[in-house]
């Protein structure tokens, strides 16, 4: 297989913005919030599979085909062409996808946080959405039935958005500008929410929250919503997923996954949209470097080997930064507030 | 296991998500020296432990004690726990690879060796339970009669003040980590008896371990001991019982201790720990005062 340059660079800022999507919104949470979502691929695999399962119900409405097929790979093909076929069709499906996977995500960060997020012990949030993430993953595993979550092997044949594009590599292209777009929107959205007066508040959480309660703020209320935004972007991220690689398992939603998020924001700088972007061009870029040198690499098991390398030299990264620079790439950056801005823009001269 | 976990919460005050891989090493370990070199159990035992003691203080070594140097937070050292644990799992899972050993299950014999009242009785359960009591009894009396055993039960209570009466408590952490290293390596080759063993054995039992460690109030020895036994035995027998009774599938198992957690944190809102009301301890708690006023 010739080395398809072109390609590479659209796969890789694909996924360069999946990942910097559920960074910005880890960032949220842990870095200007201070929640320790250790279950962000919950919420991802969610999104992914609410996604998926919605598309695929769509089109197989809207061709009235029988839903009890939904596994077999015959609904597979079936789906492929309907969204060959019309573009509207795809679209629509992707679109009712993305809006289903965020709300549907959202709900899940407010149910799964609710136990933990009033406990003064903080660590419990972290541990009850770790382990959420695992007990679903398993209880997807073994479901065979309602709505086409087909147990171990997963759902298969999502189609694309931009199916109907009958060049691949174009069609790829549309995909990875709509998520630059999607990602953009998000760093615009996270970017305002961190220099408005609710981001200030969420960081005075995050530094004391006993002072920040002191001071009027509802700090039950604050964590909450942040759960539920930061899951509901995590959802986005998950469809995304599934619309790019066309389908969803079980077992991509592994607790790695989480991690490697969480490498991504200490990389780059905690409570920095700035240093979770860099963060995840970084780690997907070196994930992508170790996967081409798998396949170019003449060793059996390379794939494999380098496959587990990654996630070591991941942690080995991961402590060092902890130990030697636990303020990441990027170090965060003072809040820009409107009077702050007036002030540096016009250099006024203070009245002597 | 879960007494390992409950030592490293209430003197190390560190929610240890790398203690799965003390079990993994443990579990691998005892299987592979029994099936490959055919070792005799008691001294694959003792390399289980030794190994166990060996990952437990490098952990400290290179990762704990150089994090707290530098004042970290409790998150980052949670993080650097979970960092520490993918990557022992990870090199064991590059291990596996090269080697073809991922998934290996022990060829100890567990026969059932008698039926009483339908339950059989197997020779992993003759060996665990004497086991299980000698080591509790055991960490029970150095906790309470040792010098040392009494330094650890001071940091528990209070570091600084500890710090104070001259408790060299760098020494006592190691200390901590060693028996954590030894509990667990062992409690990680009992449990290879009965399950398969892969890199990801210890992460799968690691749910199961802080359900425990939660229900019994997160560091309370004797509440951890019941807590094991009444996660086991609901598991088991509420998941046999749903199954016969409604047909729902086995893999689900892993749903019971996670609605036991849930349900503690829903019932004791106020955190299991916190000194703000005087309900807020864990349910067996209670137990351990009426024991101990039973004993005493």
């Amino acid at each position: 297989m010739a080395f398809d340059l072109l390609g590479a660079i659209i796969s890789e800022s694909t996924l360069f913005s999946i990942y910097g999507l559920l960074a910005l919104s880890l960032n949220f949470q842990y870095g200007i919030t201070g929640l320790p979502n250790f279950g962000l691929v919950l919420f991802y695999g969610i999104g992914a599979y609410a996604s998926g399962v919605i598309s695929s119900t769509v089109i197989m409405w809207a061709f009235s085909a029988n839903i009890n097929n939904y596994c077999q790979p015959s609904a597979d093909t079936l789906r492929t062409a309907a969204a060959t076929g019309d573009p509207g069709l795809a679209l629509g499906a992707t679109a009712l996808g993305i809006m289903v996977a965020a709300i549907l995500a959202g709900f899940f960060g407010f149910i799964l946080s609710y136990p933990a997020i009033r406990i003064q012990e903080e660590w419990y949030l972290a541990l009850v959405l770790l382990i959420a993430a695992e007990v679903v993953r398993t209880v997807v595993r073994n479901y065979f039935g309602f709505g086409g979550v087909c147990g171990t092997s997963g759902l298969a044949g999502i189609p694309s958005p931009f199916q109907w594009i009958s060049n691949v590599t174009v069609q790829y292209a549309a995909f990875a500008f709509l998520v630059l777009a999607l990602l953009g929107i998000a760093y615009f959205y996270f970017q305002r929410a961190l220099n408005s007066p609710y981001g200030r508040m969420l960081k005075s959480i995050r530094d004391d929250h006993v002072a920040a309660q002191s001071l009027g703020k509802n700090v039950r209320r604050a964590r909450t919503q942040v759960m539920i935004i930061g899951s509901a972007f995590a959802g986005v991220a998950g469809a995304l997923i599934t619309f790019y690689s066309g389908a969803v398992s079980p077992d991509n939603f592994i607790p790695i996954v989480t991690f490697n998020v969480w490498v991504m924001i200490v990389l780059g700088g905690l409570g920095n949209n700035k240093g979770a972007l860099l963060g995840a061009l970084l780690v997907t870029s070196l994930q992508k470097a170790l996967s081409i040198l798998a396949i170019t690499l003449p060793i059996s098991n390379a794939v494999l080997v380098l496959n587990y390398l990654v996630y070591v030299l991941e942690g080995i990264i991961f402590l060092l930064l902890l130990i030697y620079r636990p303020k990441g790439l990027i170090v965060e950056e003072p809040v820009r507030t409107p009077a702050d801005v007036v002030l540096k823009s016009e250099e006024v001269v203070p009245k002597s | 296991m879960a007494v390992g976990l409950t030592l490293t919460l209430a003197v190390l005050k560190l929610p240890n998500f790398a203690h799965a891989e003390l079990i993994t090493i443990g579990a691998y370990t005892f299987t592979v020296l029994i099936d490959f070199f055919a070792f005799g159990p008691v001294i694959a035992f003792v390399f289980s432990a030794v190994l166990g003691i060996i990952l437990a203080v490098a952990g400290e070594f290179l990762v704990f004690r150089t994090l707290r140097s530098r004042r970290a937070t409790l998150y980052t050292l949670i993080l650097a726990s979970f960092a520490f644990g993918l990557i022992v799992q990870y090199s064991i899972y590059i291990w596996g690879v090269e080697n073809n050993t991922l998934f290996l299950s022990n060829l100890l014999p567990n026969n059932v060796l008698i039926t009483i009242g339908g339950f059989p009785i197997t020779t992993l359960f003759v060996w665990v339970i004497p086991v299980t009591v000698a080591m509790t009894l055991l960490v029970h009396s150095f906790l309470n009669y040792t010098l040392i055993g009494k330094s650890m039960r001071a940091m528990e209570s209070n570091l600084d003040l500890s710090r104070i009466s001259g408790i060299n408590t760098k020494r006592i952490t190691l200390i901590t980590w060693i028996i954590v290293g030894a509990l667990t390596g062992l409690g990680g080759a009992f449990w290879s008896m009965q399950t398969q063993v892969t890199p990801d054995t210890g992460f799968n039992v690691l749910l199961d371990i802080f359900a425990i460690v939660v229900l019994a109030g997160l560091t309370s020895f004797y509440g951890t001991l019941i807590g094991s036994y009444i996660i086991a035995f609901s598991e088991n027998l509420l998941m046999g019982w749903l199954n016969a009774t409604f047909g729902i599938s086995l893999a689900y198992q892993p749903i019971i201790p996670f609605l036991v957690i849930i349900a503690v944190l829903l019932i004791r809102p106020s955190g299991l720990l916190s000194e703000t009301s005087s309900g807020s301890r864990g349910p067996l708690t209670y137990l351990k005062d009426i024991l101990k006023r039973g004993t005493s």
